[in-house]
Formats: C-alpha cells, sequence, structure tokens
C-alpha cells in the first residue's frame, strides 16, 4: 500500500550532508521528512553493540538487509556491498580485469562490493555505510579545509596530463565558502590550530588542537630540516608534520560530546562519540520536533513532472523494508512528496538513484548526461618503517597529525598533490598488527622470553605514513545501473575506476616524500627510492613483489605495494555553471528541476586533498540558507 | 589434565618473566581453563593436550637451561606436540578464541582486554578509552 505525507522538504539520507540540512531546517521551522536506508534511529545501545562486534571480528557494523543482493541472503558475505563491515577486496593484478558479476569472476570471493568494481580498471577500494549517521561512523575525525588553489586547479595550473584530462574549476571560490566553513567547524566541533597552505580563517577553531602522539614528535625531530625535491619542477618543500585538524573534543562537553580519551578506535568507531557523527545531528533534527524519520526506506526513483516545462519533482517513491529473525524480507513501497527534495544518500547512491529515475527521453537531472561520471577517490598509498627509536604506536586517536605541504605546488601543473595523515596505528592498516606480529614470530619458531623481547621490539617501533592523493576528473570512471538487483528489487550500482596519470604521478611523488622522512628514522641508510621506477610509458603501475621486501638499501622501511582507497567518494554530479557540463550549480541546485537539490561530495568538480567531511558540511549549511530563502521568499 | 599445569606451560612458552611485562606478571587461571577447554575441542591439535601437559611434567623442574632446551626438543619441535604450544601461545597474546581449522582467527570478546600484546607494546585495548592527552608522552611502564 503507497502512502504519502506533505512535508516542506524531502531529504534523501541521514549522513553528514542530510543530518546536518535536516537539523538547520528544522530550526527554522520547515517541515522535514526524511528517508533512511538503514535504521533511522542508533543509540547508545548499537554503539557498545559496534564496540563489542569490532572487538570480535574488527568489523562493527552489521550486515544491512537492504545493501544485499536478491539471492543467498546471509549466507556468502559476497552478496552486500557497499556496507561495513566490508572485507577489503586483496590485491589484485594491477589493472586487474574484472566482471563482478560473472559467477567465474576469479576475485569474486572476497570482492563483496559486486558491482562497485572496475570492469575495466582498477579495484574500488572504498566504501560508505547505509545507515543513520552515514560514513561519520567510521571517518577518522580529520576536519581540513579544501585550499584556495583547490577551487580552482584548472585557472592556476591547467594540469594537462598525455591521458588527456582536464581539471575543472569550481564554480564558487574559497573566499565564497569561508564563512561556511567557519560555521561547519562550530557544528561539528573542531579542535585545531593555525592556517594550513593559504587556507585564510575569519574564525578560530571552536577548541585548541587534539596533542600530537609521542611518535609524532619522534617524526617532527626527525624531520626538522629536511626537505623534498619535486622532480617535476626542481622545487623543494619542508616535510615536517603538524597538528591535524580533528572532529573530535580536545574540551569536555563542547556540542554535548565528551573529550577524547584516546580509545585508538577512531576509525571504525568511537566508543564514546568524543568524535562526532552525523547520529548527533540525526537528534538535534528530531529534537526541532519539525523533522520526521523514515528508517528502513530505501528511495529508488525521483518522480519528475514531464509535463511542464520547468520538469519539477513532485515526489520520492521508496520501498519500506522489515526483516524477519530468519532474514526474509519483505517490503512495502511509498511515495513522500514535499516542495523541495534533497538527495543527500552519498556520491555512488546520490547517482544510482538519478540514473533509476526516467525523465522523458533522459534521467532527472542528466541533459549533460554527467550523472554518475567522473567517480573519484583520494588514492592511498602506504609507506611504513621499522624505526632506529621506539614510536609506541596504537595509543590516542588514529592520527593526529599531517604532512600538509605538498597539498599545492606548481607542480600541479604534471601531477596531482597529496596529503600525508601520519598514523598512530602502527602497522595495523599494512599489516594487520599488532596480530600479525606474534602469529609471525611463533610462526619462525621463536618462544619464551626471546618472544615476548621480540614482540616488543617489533610493535614498539613501527611506523607508518599514508598519502591521499589527487585525481583529475575523467567521465569514464563512473557510476552505472548494474543488470543486478538487490534485495528489493532495487538496480545495484556498478563501478567503473581507475587511477589516471594525473594520480598515478602523484602517488609516485608522495610515495618517494615518505620514504625521504622515513631515511632520518631507520637504523641503516637509505638509497634514494623512486617510485616512477615502476611506472610505464604510459603511467601503469607495474606490478612488483619486490617491493613488499623494503626499499632498496632499507630492509626496515616498506611501501605497500597497490594502493587503497580513502572512503572519499566523489564528482558523480559535479558543480558548475554551465548546464551542459554539470549536474548541479554552485548552490547544488540541480540544472533543469529548480525543487531538486544534491549534497555531498558528489558535486566536487575537482577533488584537492582534504577529507572531505568538513567541505560537505561547508556546502550544505550554505546550502541549507539556500533552502530557507526559497521556502520563506 | 590439570590447568595449573597448563598455566605453567603457558608462561614459560610466552617469556614471563620478561623484561617488557610488568614485574610479578602472571596468567590467568580461568582464562587459562578456558583456552585449555576450547583448544581440546580442536579436532586437529586438541587430541594432543593430554601429551602435552604429560611431556611438561617430565621436565618441568629441569633446571631452566636444561628445562629450556627439553621444551625446544620435545614440545616445540614436535609435529604433534609443536602446533598445539603454537596455539597455545597465540591464545594468550593476542587474546583469540582458539578456531577451528580453516577458519580465521578472531579475537574473543572475553579475552580480547587481556591479551599480552598490549602489554608489551605499551600499548592498551584498542576501543578501550583511556583519558585524554596520555598518547603525548612516552608510555607509563617503560623501563
Amino acid at each position: 500500500m503507497s502512502e504519502s505525507r506533505d512535508c516542506d522538504v524531502v531529504i534523501v539520507g541521514a549522513g553528514v550532508a542530510g543530518a546536518i540540512l535536516a537539523w538547520r531546517l528544522g530550526t527554522m521551522g520547515v517541515k522535514v521528512i526524511v528517508l533512511e536506508a538503514g535504521p533511522g534511529k542508533q543509540g547508545p545501545d548499537a554503539r557498545a553493540s559496534y564496540i563489542d562486534n569490532f572487538k570480535v571480528s574488527g568489523n562493527p557494523y552489521p550486515l544491512r538487509p537492504a545493501a544485499l543482493k536478491n539471492y543467498d541472503l546471509f549466507t556468502n558475505s559476497s552478496n552486500y556491498y557497499q556496507q561495513e563491515p566490508q572485507p577489503r577486496p586483496k590485491q589484485g593484478p594491477m589493472g586487474a580485469v574484472t566482471d563482478a558479476d560473472d559467477p567465474d569472476d576469479p576475485f569474486g570471493e572476497y570482492n563483496i562490493i559486486s558491482s562497485a568494481v572496475s570492469r575495466k580498471g582498477d579495484w574500488f577500494q572504498t566504501n560508505y555505510e547505509r545507515q543513520a549517521g552515514g560514513a561519520t561512523w567510521h571517518w577518522l575525525g580529520n576536519a581540513i579545509r579544501l585550499l584556495p588553489t583547490d577551487f580552482k586547479l584548472r585557472s592556476t595550473y591547467d594540469p594537462r596530463p598525455p591521458d588527456g584530462a582536464r581539471a575543472y574549476d569550481w564554480p564558487l571560490s574559497y573566499d565564497d565558502l569561508e564563512p561556511w566553513y567557519g560555521k561547519a567547524e562550530q557544528t561539528i566541533g573542531v579542535a585545531g590550530t593555525g592556517e594550513i597552505m593559504g587556507a585564510w580563517r575569519s574564525t578560530p577553531y571552536p577548541m585548541p588542537p587534539i596533542p600530537q602522539s609521542y611518535s609524532d614528535l619522534k617524526m617532527c625531530d626527525a624531520t626538522e630540516g629536511v626537505k623534498f625535491v619535486d622532480r617535476w619542477t626542481d622545487v623543494s618543500y619542508p616535510v615536517v608534520p603538524q597538528p591535524s585538524p580533528q572532529g573530535r573534543n580536545s574540551v569536555d562537553g563542547y556540542n554535548g560530546r565528551p573529550i577524547c580519551h584516546g580509545s585508538s578506535s577512531c576509525i571504525p568507531c568511537c566508543p564514546i562519540q568524543a568524535k562526532y557523527d552525523a547520529t548527533q545531528h540525526v537528534a538535534m533534527a528530531l529534537a526541532t520536533g519539525n523533522v520526521e524519520f523514515r528508517g528502513q526506506s530505501v528511495a529508488y526513483q525521483v518522480l519528475a513532472d514531464t509535463t511542464q516545462q520547468n520538469l519539477p519533482i513532485t515526489g520520492i517513491a521508496y520501498r519500506r523494508w522489515e526483516a524477519d529473525a530468519y532474514g526474509n524480507i519483505s517490503s512495502t513501497p511509498g511515495v513522500v512528496t514535499g516542495k523541495i527534495y534533497v538527495l543527500a544518500s552519498h556520491a555512488v547512491e546520490n547517482a544510482k538513484l538519478l540514473l533509476n529515475s526516467p525523465c522523458g527521453s533522459i534521467t532527472v537531472a542528466n541533459q549533460s548526461d554527467q550523472v554518475g561520471r567522473n567517480l573519484a577517490d583520494h588514492p592511498v598509498a602506504l609507506v611504513y618503517a621499522r624505526a632506529d627509536r621506539p614510536m609506541y604506536p596504537y595509543r590516542g586517536p588514529v592520527s593526529t597529525s599531517g604532512v600538509e605541504t605538498l597539498r599545492d605546488g606548481t607542480f600541479r601543473t604534471y601531477r596531482g598533490a597529496g596529503r600525508m595523515e601520519v598514523g598512530n596505528d602502527g602497522w595495523l592498516w599494512p599489516d594487520g598488527d599488532p596480530y600479525f606480529t606474534p602469529a609471525n614470530l611463533v610462526g619462525q619458531g621463536i618462544w619464551g622470553a626471546q618472544l615476548a623481547q621480540a614482540v616488543s621490539d617489533t610493535l614498539t617501533h613501527q611506523t607508518r605514513i599514508g598519502c591521499f592523493v589527487e585525481q583529475l576528473p575523467n567521465p569514464d570512471m563512473r557510476v552505472t545501473l548494474s543488470g543486478v538487483l538487490d534485495v528489493l528489487g532495487i538496480p545495484m550500482p556498478r563501478l567503473t575506476y581507475g587511477i589516471d596519470i594525473y594520480g598515478r604521478r602523484a602517488l609516485s611523488a608522495n610515495v618517494a616524500a615518505m620514504v625521504k622522512i622515513f631515511r632520518g628514522m631507520v637504523a641503516r641508510p637509505v638509497v634514494q627510492y623512486n617510485y616512477m621506477e615502476f611506472l610505464d610509458s604510459a603511467g601503469t603501475v607495474l606490478p612488483d613483489v619486490e617491493r613488499n621486501a623494503g626499499v632498496e638499501g632499507s630492509p626496515n622501511i616498506f611501501v605497500r605495494e597497490g594502493w587503497f582507497g580513502a572512503g572519499h567518494i566523489m564528482g558523480t554530479h559535479r558543480m558548475g555553471s554551465d548546464p551542459a557540463t554539470s549536474v548541479v550549480n554552485a548552490e547544488q541546485r540541480a540544472h533543469g528541476h529548480a525543487n531538486l537539490y544534491m549534497l555531498g561530495s558528489g558535486s566536487w568538480p575537482s577533488y584537492g586533498t582534504a577529507n572531505p567531511s568538513l567541505t560537505i558540511a561547508a556546502l550544505a549549511l550554505r546550502t541549507a540558507e539556500r533552502i530557507s530563502k526559497e521556502l520563506t521568499g | 589434565m590439570n590447568v595449573d599445569d597448563f598455566v605453567s606451560l603457558s608462561e614459560l612458552l610466552v617469556g614471563i618473566p620478561s623484561p617488557v611485562l610488568p614485574a610479578g606478571t602472571t596468567l590467568d587461571p580461568k582464562l587459562a581453563q578456558v583456552y585449555m577447554d576450547q583448544l581440546c575441542t580442536w579436532s586437529v591439535q586438541g587430541p594432543f593436550m593430554e601429551q602435552l601437559l604429560a611431556t611438561w611434567n617430565e621436565i618441568k623442574d629441569q633446571p631452566p637451561d636444561l628445562r629450556n632446551a627439553s621444551v625446544s626438543a620435545l614440545i616445540m619441535n614436535d609435529p604433534n606436540l609443536g602446533p598445539l604450544a603454537r596455539q597455545i601461545i597465540l591464545a594468550w597474546y593476542n587474546g583469540f578464541h582458539p578456531w577451528s581449522e580453516g577458519q580465521q582467527p578472531t579475537p574473543d570478546p572475553a579475552n580480547y582486554s587481556q591479551a599480552l600484546v598490549w602489554v608489551v607494546a605499551y600499548a592498551h585495548p584498542i576501543a578501550v578509552p583511556l583519558r585524554f592527552d596520555y598518547w603525548n608522552t612516552i608510555p607509563p611502564g617503560v623501563r
């Protein structure tokens, strides 16, 4: 049975963008309905349950039926997608060609994101959560502004790599967004200090910085005076880590959250909510009395009235699901109507929803044919080392420092920028420690007092850096609809993804910079390591098994083969002033549909190197004001 | 099978005493009972638990150097007892619920916080809150 209910604004998705928008509109007296694919509310019991799950399995989040394929429910982890817990795909051959819908897919055993793997590209190794709070459940907490040049990459550096990719400027500037960054930092609750790389500030951080870790300080000592020379421009850059702005409390009680207790599990879940997550704004939105949440309600179609010239959106069709104790799924259809519609279900789901929404001869908001295109991430390369001094990792927030200096420079004419995240998590990310080391040493036949000393020596000397690099938009990297339906009968997304030459060059340069940093921290001297050696003439990274044996000249520095996803999904409904080449305008309103908005990093026309959540929040606050003015005249 | 024997063997295998463990560190007999019982159900190595503890009983009172050499020769290098001994070590270090063949090792929530790996790393169990700012200085207990 269909149901409908009028409201002012319908929002799809209760992650950081949707929850903040719902809260802001609710405080203005706007009547809002939020459709959320997962459970609409997540209370303290859920958080405690997640932490217990994490201790048992390393994965805190339960499997949600709404993300399942339509067969073999609950019997095979390969039958759900895009949801924590997500077993990481193992490193496949570079440029692996795979069809995840193919039952003979050789990678199917551990490729659980099914259609979210490239047919002709690289692994798409990133994910999101379909539940209230969204990806902020497991975000690191880095709340970093984009740089002024990130908004005008094309006009500043005009990169022209040999694959023909081109950069795009945003239709708004850093100066336009700066006041909203300040509001977002207040809203999220950001602890930080200082201006980063020209990102000027009109307001102070609301909280003092999170202290750097002991291992950060050791790395600062080792990198003092060290310069990385960029091979593309011969310009040298300092590489000293500095405190990262973070959405976690350095003050007890700010925004009602406790001060950080250093649980060391920011990813995948903060046990005490010292780290911001969007469930905070879900609760605040509900408290306004003007917001209704409809959980377990999966939007599948945006309805447009094609009889009118301005193609108004008239409703959102969704299916509300229930699961019984045996995993049997039942669902009922519904349509919710409002004056304005906002898609805030992250870059993949927003695109999937639009592509599943017919509008005359095309699909909704797709007159530019850019919906789903320009899918991007910040590909991550890891370098890790056994330092010559104890670093004492596995203590405190997962990261408290970063190297910001390589986020901008004239090299961006030739290669992408990179931001380095300095880890406090030892070799957890590249090697699965601290569990791997005891197993490895015991496997070598070591036992007794020698074992205790060896485990201690190994774990206390571990250090790790990851670089998050910039890609250029590529229309062939995209979200399309899969022929496979989920358990609700809704097409699953198929992702085609790869890393362009600009991004590969960025990986190479940043790996070299990370190795340079570690040169001052290992017991043996290191021969300069040039990651470019692993690029062929087309810019393809070649598999090199020797890399895991250590950097040449130093058995104590390791480059993790291949790359990881950052969880920063961007670019599938990009922003621009020209309706022929973009999907939304500077206010995130769809070209061609006056009452449809899309929020999130899908709107970004270029990607910079900042973790996206703060910018997503700033843009959401800006759009909230635009919508409130529209409703109130 | 005597859990006290399981404890004394375990303490030798994991390295108690050690400069990287707090003075007076001992293993919890209740947790030892859990591990021993669970390992006995393990179909491949479990049946050798009785033989393992009997072997240990024969050598545990030897002088330390001779005892360690005996453990290496008679337990760690034994094709049946060695794998079981290694499982015991990993259970204590990683807080793992001893696992069945073909399954991934997973920490047990009841054992997670008592895993030795946190102690020798001068760290703390991940996802267990401590206090603000402790991460800024050298860990307490470092000698």
